[in-house]
């Protein structure tokens, strides 16, 4: 639905479906200024950024099947930011809902070769409920005990971010009341829906960089781990098991 | 134990300010870091360096639309991993990592965009023509291949120059209307390693430009600033001392804590507030030192309070002073001596002399000593260990004492000198009335103490000869920053090469004709000072 004062003119007998459209797109057009002048582009790019870091992600990860999974996620992350400037809220947070599934799954993933496969050809479907499962999951300590044993006290947290992330998200693709994610009825700009992405986000980053280094971060080659060092150090240098691995203090 | 945090490194950088205690002093030091004067923050460790430069960082972020002053922050923590036999690959590392930070800074605040490497929204699939490198982006690149390939065949024309990253910035800057990139080096020169210390400096002082300027945190005592680099010229350098004798420091430090308090907490601290503050004294100015007594008796009660004073400051605070002698094998001499002459020396002086005034119903205390400056130089390599710490602070050099003698003042960690006592937090909120700066023991050039250092100071070469450091013993007296009459004499003597040098003692010098224990002292001084040089890092 567009907004209201302009529903009249979007009446006209003999408007075609071009000129419809090509209304709507005016409508975007605008709200992707509004999106994209200061202080809002500072968001963006400060959440564009992502698309980088997961860039560096599969380059150090390029032998491996799942690296594509993480190339899918990189594109349907543009997408997300892209439908967010254009004023397609709820696009944008589905598109953040698939960026974590896609992500957490590639993991998952990771340490199941056979599954792997079996996704990759159609014949596995992704399961939410298994890929945040307690006891098989990434966040599990079986998970982190195999793969970075430092941060088994981390992994019940980040599986609680990542399931009330993707419970909040999913209102979006539901489309039933809004809870934590009150879209707006029309096509119009709202900085408070834009803002309110932007700290999803930020929750996506802490989420999706935990989950690869938990899995990956022991097993890299020390150049490796100094491509992703730069924003690794930002994004998760808070947590003293990463931080030590990365060349940083220890705490004390 | 109450959940407080304890070093910036734990606090993620956007809620940085949210913890900031804006006192005199730190606005001060964080306005200086603003402008475009180089700056040097010496502190040691837990004083608050790295908040500082991330609470400027925040501020200049927040600004920027207006000032349009981009701050890049970047960390040489790492650096002690770096262990190659190319003595350009640190420089390389260092060039890596800034540009790499520059260009990270650029990306997050929109200046400079580009598509994720291996897909694009754009093209589907690989990078394509809208991912033209700027000259920024390419000298990063090179810089990175290059010292991640030490020792590998380079065409050297190949490597970008300092200058040319700082066309590259100019460029940045004028196309995106930046006024300048505000640098801030952290952990910069943390290790004892001096050829890496002077390559930062020199590089500190080469990057400076009308659209960057740098700036750097660093330990006490780094004198290996090197040639090119003058303290005073290239940079204003700034002590992060917060002085426990100054009006103000209690409440700076309540303060600090406050930020992180839980009610509770809180409460805590104004029902016992002559016990915090004795934890507040007993740090001598170190936050991070503070919050982590007060999170270990995070009730504030006497018992807990005066546990805490006799444990802590007899036995977890040297725990880090002594880890780094594991750290730096070549330093280890100079580590265990430096803590036998403070808890054997120093602080059993000054206890004698605050008894001595309260008998004598002196108002004054000390927590203060001097050491001549011709004091052997491991003696003062020695408390430059303990300043890393903040065990020690040195508060200033110059000081006339007895008979007119020069040297440099020191503080003793109060926590430490008043842990021996039966009552250590009566005894801190005394230190806290009466502690007067002029009233300090002294230590002669040669007293007592010292020999023990002296005499063990040949047994570096034996603990951790390395190649590097033979090398350097084989070489020629002559190399040496000595008087012409004083190579030959050595020579004359026997005494040829650095090694032999440094196995003499200063007797044996004095057998040259007009060298009597002060120039023995600064002969020996010098062979000491090449040594230490090459010490592992």
């Amino acid at each position: 639905m567009i907004e209201n004062q302009d529903a009249s003119s979007m009446d006209v007998p003999n408007s075609d479906i071009k000129e419809y459209l090509q209304k709507l797109l005016a409508k975007s057009g605008s709200i992707f200024n509004h999106s994209t002048t200061v202080p809002n582009s500072r968001k963006i790019a400060a959440s564009h950024i992502f698309a980088n870091e997961m860039g560096v992600w599969c380059k150090v990860l390029s032998q491996r099947r799942e690296a594509d999974l993480l190339k899918v996620a990189i594109l349907e992350y543009e997408f997300a930011l892209l439908a967010l400037t254009q004023g397609h809220y709820r696009h944008a947070f589905k598109g953040l809902r698939l960026v974590l599934e896609l992500i957490l799954q590639a993991v998952y993933l990771s340490a199941n070769e056979l599954l792997l496969r079996e996704w990759i050809d159609n014949r596995a479907d992704t399961v939410w409920s298994s890929i945040t499962d307690k006891d098989e999951s990434v966040f599990s300590q079986r998970f982190a005990k195999a793969f970075f044993p430092e941060l088994t006290n981390h992994v019940q947290h980040y599986r609680q971010l990542a399931v009330n992330l993707y419970r909040e998200c999913s209102e979006c693709v539901h489309g039933n009341t809004p809870k934590f994610i009150p879209l707006p009825d029309c096509l119009n700009f709202d900085q408070s829906v834009f803002d309110l992405w932007h700290s999803k986000a930020s929750i996506l980053f802490m989420i999706a960089h935990f989950v690869l280094s938990l899995r990956f971060l022991s097993d890299l080659s020390e150049t490796d781990v100094s491509y992703l060092e730069p924003f690794l150090s930002d994004r998760l240098g808070h947590l003293e098991e990463i931080r030590k691995l990365l060349g940083g203090p220890a705490k004390g | 134990m109450a959940n407080l945090i304890i070093r910036t490194e734990d606090i993620r950088p956007e809620y940085i300010l949210d913890l900031y205690v804006d006192t005199t002093q730190d606005k001060k030091i964080v306005e200086l870091l603003k402008s475009p004067t180089p700056t040097i923050l010496e502190g040691s460790r837990g004083t608050g360096k790295s908040f500082l430069l991330r609470v400027t960082e925040a501020h200049l972020i927040e600004t920027f639309e207006e000032k349009r002053i981009l701050p890049i922050y970047v960390s040489f923590v790492k650096s002690s991993l770096l262990q190659s036999g190319d003595p350009n690959q640190f420089l390389h590392w260092m060039m890596a990592r800034l540009c790499s930070r520059i260009i990270r800074s650029l990306y997050q605040t929109g200046l400079l965009a580009r598509p994720a490497s291996p897909v694009s929204l754009l093209t589907g699939g690989q990078v394509g023509f809208d991912a033209k490198e700027t000259p920024l982006e390419k000298v990063a690149k090179e810089y990175e291949e290059t010292y991640k390939r030490p020792g590998a065949l380079i065409d050297s024309s190949n490597i970008p120059t300092v200058e040319d990253l700082k066309d590259a910035v100019e460029d940045i800057c004028r196309e995106r209307g930046i006024e300048r990139l505000s640098i801030f080096f952290d952990e910069a020169a943390h290790i004892f390693r001096p050829e890496q210390q002077r390559q930062f400096f020199t590089l500190f002082r080469d990057l400076r430009s009308p659209f960057m300027s740098c700036n750097a945190a660093v330990y006490p005592g780094v004198t290996f600033y090197g040639h090119t680099f003058q303290t005073t010229h290239d940079a204003t350098p700034v002590s992060l001392v917060r002085d426990p004798i100054e009006q103000g420091y209690l409440k700076g430090m309540r303060d600090i804590v406050q930020k992180q308090a839980d009610s509770e907490l809180s409460a805590e601290i104004e029902r016992h507030r002559e016990n915090f503050h004795a934890l507040a004294y007993a740090v001598s100015g170190n936050p991070r030192l503070l919050l982590k007594t007060v999170g270990m008796a995070p009730r504030l009660r006497a018992a807990e309070v005066k546990k805490i004073l006799k444990e802590f400051y007899r036995t977890d605070i040297w725990s880090e002073h002594s880890v780094l002698a594991e750290k730096y094998v070549g330093h280890r001499a100079l580590i265990d001596w430096g803590r036998e002459f403070i808890e054997k020396t120093v602080i059993p002086d000054s206890i004698k002399k605050n008894e001595q005034w309260e008998k004598e119903q002196k108002s004054e205390t000390t927590c203060f000593f001097w050491i001549h400056r011709d004091a052997p130089a491991v003696v003062y390599e020695a408390l430059r260990m303990l300043s890393y710490t903040g065990i020690v602070t040195q508060i200033d050099t110059g000081i006339v004492a007895t008979r007119g003698e020069i040297g440099a003042r020191y503080a003793v960690n109060l926590g430490c000198l008043a842990a021996p006592s039966a009552e250590p937090i009566p005894a801190l909120t005394k230190f806290g009335r009466s502690l007067a700066i002029k009233r300090f023991t002294e230590y002669g050039a040669n007293h007592p103490a010292f020999a023990g250092l002296t005499s063990v100071v040949g047994d570096f070469q034996e603990i951790d000869i390395s190649s590097v450091l033979a090398r350097e013993l084989a070489k020629s007296i002559d190399v040496l920053d000595l008087t012409t009459y004083q190579k030959s004499g050595l020579h004359s003597i026997g005494l040829e090469t650095v090694g032999k040098a440094l196995q003499a003692s200063e007797a044996e010098f004095q057998k040259i004709d007009y060298v009597g224990p002060k120039r023995s002292r600064k002969m020996m001084n010098i062979v000491i000072a090449s040594v230490l040089e090459f010490l592992s890092g």
